[in-house]
């Protein structure tokens, strides 16, 4: 499998590489880093290859590779899928400090626990179309099962209220 | 310092397809076609050699070099466009294509650009397209120079520029690389350019160091193309690797010439032992993707568990 240094695609960007010859000093430095920065756990002796990674581990190199470009939009899918608690606590803590540095971010999951935790709005979708808006606030778990099985809807009026911005963007 | 020189000169050609090989095998492109790119080089070199009379040798050698490293390109070009644009599989192409390269050519030398010898050859090419053996007992040519030149050239693309690491990140993943931005069908398309010029090269270099015409036997038994590809093979696109393989093969080949005349021993031995390396090889590969053996012998009774392939190198 790719070691660390195989995963940051961006590379072809300066520092990394300028004109066209590759840096691959700064690109080790860079991944050793973002090991630290993100708490990837390796082991001393082990090889630094992604593949010998556990699956939480693995998720946080990915984390770290789309996290580091601090992104203005953040798409993140079923972020915890198969990661241990640890590493779940890490994530969220990072996609809220996504969130807080002023990112617009989209969670989408299944697991109902995570979209309550982290989201300021919920969206349900129901066989290819949104029946459901909701603060995060004023819903709870049965609430949320009805209308992602389909028995109740809200209308477009229901709706509007609650795609109003919650604060204004802080980009600079 | 003879035996050196001999071994030298057997392994040049190696060297230069062995990397042209590597390039593409380290993208997880199987350009098999460098056998028949070298024909083709071989041939325009050959016919440059004798039929451009008017340049100094320096010029000369220059240009037939070039000349052999064009046509190996476009040559490969086909294989290239129809891999880039319609994922036609560069396998059947490029062997297909090598039977028509040495067929053709084999026969153009023997009607219309041959001389009438016994034995069908072109037109000795001129002194002034010749390459200075370094000692004329031996067969080893300024040509090492050359192959020695090819292979800094592409060590420095696969391991420095971002040519190599996209080439690298193509090869473990494709689709990755793709859905990133990484041009991958440009970069195959460039692949099988240089792969194609740099097998012409490697032709040019055996007809204007070493045989002074073209001959259809010129790329022995298994061909320079050939011996490139197991080379790069056994030394996982490595180039380090392809250089110590191209000198190993070189020394096999020169070995398996005295020993037949000193010793009796059939040179078809060598063929025998560089197939079994590229057996051991095989077995390499087969053993790292253990799950399709699993497979294979408990035809899904144990897919039920979950038994994952393990993850590994493939050394290709």
């Amino acid at each position: 499998m790719s070691e660390m240094k195989d995963f940051w695609y961006y590379v072809h960007l300066p520092p990394y590489c300028k004109k066209g010859i590759m840096n691959y000093k700064v690109i080790r430095e860079n991944s050793k880093k973002m090991v630290k920065e993100y708490d990837v756990r390796l082991s001393a002796d082990a090889d630094p290859t992604v593949g010998c990674l556990s699956g939480g581990n693995a998720q946080k190199v990915i984390i770290a590779r789309e996290f580091s470009r601090e992104p203005r939009v953040l798409l993140v899918s079923q972020p915890t899928r198969g990661v241990d608690i640890g590493a779940i606590e890490f994530i969220h803590n990072q996609i809220l400090a996504m969130r807080d540095a002023g990112a617009a971010v989209m969670v989408i999951s299944s697991d109902l626990s995570e979209v309550v935790g982290l989201s300021d709005r919920i969206i349900v979708m129901y066989h290819g179309e949104i029946t459901g808006c909701f603060r995060a606030d004023e819903v709870n778990f049965s609430e949320l099962g009805l209308y992602m099985s389909g028995v109740k809807h809200m209308s477009a009026e229901e709706m509007r209220p609650k795609y109003a911005r919650e604060r204004e963007p802080s980009f600079p | 310092m003879g035996g050196i020189l001999n071994t030298l000169g057997y392994a040049t050609p190696i060297i230069i397809t062995g990397m042209a090989t590597s390039l593409s095998l380290k993208a997880k492109v199987f350009n098999m076609g460098v056998e028949g790119q070298v024909f083709v080089g071989a041939f325009a070199a050959a016919l440059a050699g004798y039929m451009i009379t008017w340049l100094p040798t320096f010029l000369h050698v220059t240009l037939c070099l070039l000349i052999a490293a064009a046509a190996g390109a476009l040559y490969a070009f086909i294989p290239g466009i129809l891999k880039a644009k319609l994922n036609v599989n560069e396998v059947v192409t490029t062997i297909m294509l090598n039977s028509i390269a040495t067929i053709v050519t084999g026969f153009l030398t023997q009607s219309y650009l041959g001389t009438g010898d016994a034995y069908a050859h072109t037109e000795n090419i001129l002194q002034t397209a010749r390459l200075v053996k370094l000692d004329s007992k031996y067969r080893c040519t300024t040509a090492i120079f050359i192959a020695l030149a090819v292979w800094a050239f592409v060590f420095f693309l696969m391991k420095k520029t971002k040519f190599g690491y996209d080439i690298n990140c193509i090869g473990k993943q494709m689709e990755f690389s793709d859905a990133v931005g990484m041009r991958v069908g440009k970069k195959i398309l460039w692949i099988f350019l240089i792969g194609g010029s740099f097998g012409g090269i490697a032709g040019a270099t055996e007809i204007m160091g070493v045989n002074y015409n073209f001959v259809n036997t010129f790329s022995a038994n298994p061909g320079i193309g050939w011996d490139g590809f197991f080379a790069c093979i056994l030394a996982g696109s490595e180039p380090v690797g392809v250089l110590l393989y191209a000198v190993v093969f070189g020394a096999l080949r020169y070995g398996a010439l005295a020993a037949q005349t000193g010793l009796g021993v059939p040179l078809d031995l060598i063929n025998i032992v560089k197939s079994t390396l590229v057996l051991f090889m095989a077995l390499k590969l087969f053993v790292n993707h253990r799950g399709a053996l699993i497979d294979f012998f408990a035809k899904g009774r144990r897919k039920a568990d979950g038994i994952p392939a393990a993850e590994g190198e493939d050394g290709l």
